[in-house]
């Protein structure tokens, strides 16, 4: 399954980046301590990532120094850059998102806070969350484990991070990762059909007869829409589908 | 005869009431009474059969009167709430003994008041909590389109929109810009009122959200926006004796955030339509919790009206099986017009409304 996941049919499975954040505030030693055990290096390497970046927050210098009494030979040639806070966090996990001849897809390792995770998920950088127990009530592992569960995210687990890497790998040739087109920002003002609607139904409540005629336009719009659904289920045609959704969308 | 009757049209009335046929006559002069009844008898025929002859002037007086009040609902002045004279009668009563009685004794009216002011604050509480927004439901995530026709729900034909965003600190802060940001939508009645805490930068996040909106529309379909301070309700590590006073201050200076009359929408011009927020929508922090019990004691004692103020609260992404602290409070009083959470398993375990922020990914993952 390795060797597959190396051979990956874009002929650039090399060269993979890592990039691992622990966040501003907390320490997280168990994890900046496992990324560069002689295991977890070897694993790396064996899947093709060769540069790894650490925001170790408030653990710098105990990271650095941890760094120096590596032995050359447990280290693979992967270059390990650590610094302590970054305010382009952005631009470092585009660095692990996959595009189209530029480079492969490589994987964000973070602790498993709102904003980090919704900001990997943001660039579609493969992510690994991993909770920090250490925390008030364990509250992190609750997040970890939804990521996991809506298939967002893969849920690394102290002492066993590498199964997590190889999953990535997986979803990686899986969901053809290496070859996305390249990043851009959510357009803003957003595409209507993705707005968020609720405050508008909330403000038309200030106004009820106003709300009222929209709610019943918006039931019987939802109706026929239905019936249109159901009429083209009937008669299969792909004309019909596709004159739905110039209705829908025009 | 003809040059006896001056036929006039009140344009006033025209206007206020959207109707071109309403005519008001008034006799200037008096012949005799047979040769005036003819012609108005004329008149009325000729010009449309709408016209409405008021020769007794208390009866015009009346028929004023009542037009007015007409025209007064159908600017949109919002109508009292169901029975609520009822109310209103019984709260006379429940004044008007203890009122009485302190003629009697001045005691009995004193302890009277200690019963009567809380039985009055549970009443209205409730009767406040009563008139919350109806839950349709799904019906709420939806944008739908009929056949060339405008997106339902629509706000451009609404006299005036009013948002009131009460920003937290941190994580909060940037979780609140995202929802703004996944909701907006230029409108020209639009207006939005950030809230942010003294002591902290989002007011920074605010105004380049602001700054984005200005750069995109730059005819003024992005509507118009104001920021407000209001001091924190409690800071870190502050002692339990003193937190009730920082609290209060905060409630009195979010009663000038939620009153003040916006700048840019002044009353002159636009009236009463953008005298109160229309929806406040907070995420997180204590002083959302006292912005929105501010704004639902104004609707309990009657000064603000019932058809305002809305409040949604957004629960943090980062929970995903229990409410946060203030997700609880609001539970639990109930204050909140919508409860709103971000993942699926949370909404049915509370009953809250499922709101999902974050696009799943078209990818095949696992």
């Amino acid at each position: 399954m390795d060797d597959d996941s190396i051979k990956h049919p874009s002929g650039t499975a090399v060269g993979r980046r890592c990039f691992v954040t622990v966040g501003s505030i907390a320490s997280f030693r168990p994890l900046l301590s496992e990324i560069i055990s002689k295991d977890f290096l070897a694993c790396l390497s064996r899947h093709g990532y060769d540069a790894v970046d650490v925001q170790c927050g408030p653990d710098y210098e105990w990271f650095q120094a941890e760094v120096a009494k590596l032995d050359q030979n447990d280290v693979h040639a992967i270059n390990i850059q650590a610094f302590p806070y970054t305010k382009q966090m952005i631009d470092y996990m585009i660095q692990c998102r996959g595009e189209d001849k530029v480079r492969p897809a490589g994987c964000v390792i973070a602790h498993a806070g709102a904003g980090t995770i919704l900001e990997a998920l943001r660039v579609d950088a493969p992510l690994i969350a991993v909770a920090n127990p250490t925390l008030m009530d364990n509250h992190q592992l609750e997040l970890a484990e939804e990521v996991e569960e809506q298939r967002w995210a893969v849920h690394g687990k102290i002492g066993n991070l590498k199964s997590a890497v190889e999953q990535i790998n997986r979803n990686i040739v899986q969901g053809r990762l290496d070859s996305l087109p390249p990043y851009a920002p959510a357009p803003f003002p957003v595409p209507a059909e993705e707005r968020i609607t609720i405050f508008d139904w909330m403000a038309l409540t200030c106004y009820p007869e106003e709300f009222a005629r929209q709610q019943h336009r918006a039931a019987l719009l939802k109706q026929e829409e239905e019936f249109r659904r159901q009429a083209a289920g009937q008669g299969s045609g792909t004309d019909e589908k596709g004159e739905i959704g110039h209705m829908k969308y025009d | 005869m003809p040059e006896d009757v001056s036929v006039t049209m009140d344009p006033q009335k025209r206007i206020s009431r959207g109707e071109g046929s309403e005519l008001r006559i008034e006799i200037e002069k008096l012949d005799d009474e047979s040769t005036t009844n003819e012609s108005l008898q004329t008149v009325k025929f000729a010009v449309a059969p709408k016209v409405r002859p008021t020769l007794d002037e208390k009866q015009q007086q009346k028929q004023q009167e009542q037009d007015e009040i007409k025209t007064m609902d159908d600017l949109g002045k919002a109508p009292l709430p169901h029975g609520s004279h009822v109310f209103a009668l019984v709260g006379l009563f429940f004044l008007a003994v203890p009122l009485w009685l302190s003629v009697v004794c001045s005691w009995v009216w004193l302890v009277l008041l200690g019963a009567l002011l809380p039985t009055f604050v549970v009443f209205r509480h409730f009767f406040v909590k009563r008139n919350t927004a109806p839950t349709p439901g799904r019906m709420w995530a939806t944008t739908l389109w009929g056949e060339g026709e405008e997106p339902v729900p629509d706000t451009a034909g609404l006299p005036a929109v009013y948002f009131l965003f009460v920003l937290g600190s941190g994580g909060h802060t940037a979780e609140m810009m995202e929802i703004i940001k996944k909701q907006f939508q230029g409108r020209p009645n639009q207006h939005r009122r950030y809230v942010v805490t003294s002591g902290d930068t989002s007011w920074f996040n605010a105004m380049s959200l602001e700054h984005t909106i200005f750069m995109t529309y730059h005819d003024g379909n992005g509507g118009t926006c104001d920021l407000f301070t209001i001091p924190r309700a409690r800071k870190v590590h502050q002692s339990l004796l003193t937190s009730p006073f920082t609290c209060l201050w905060t409630a009195i200076k979010a009663f000038y955030a939620l009153t003040l009359h916006p700048a840019d929408r002044p009353a002159e011009r636009y009236g009463d339509s953008y005298k109160w927020p229309h929806v406040i929508v907070t995420n997180g922090p204590a002083t959302g919790f006292i912005v929105c019990l501010v704004a639902h004691l104004l609707k309990m004692f009657y000064l603000a009206p019932p058809n305002c103020l809305k409040m949604v609260y957004i629960e943090s992404w980062a929970r995903t099986r229990s409410l946060s602290l203030t997700g609880k409070l609001f539970k639990w009083t109930g204050i909140a017009d919508m409860l709103c959470v971000q993942h699926k398993g949370l909404a049915t375990k509370t009953g809250a409304e499922y709101i999902g922020l974050v696009k799943t990914k078209n990818v095949p993952f696992g």
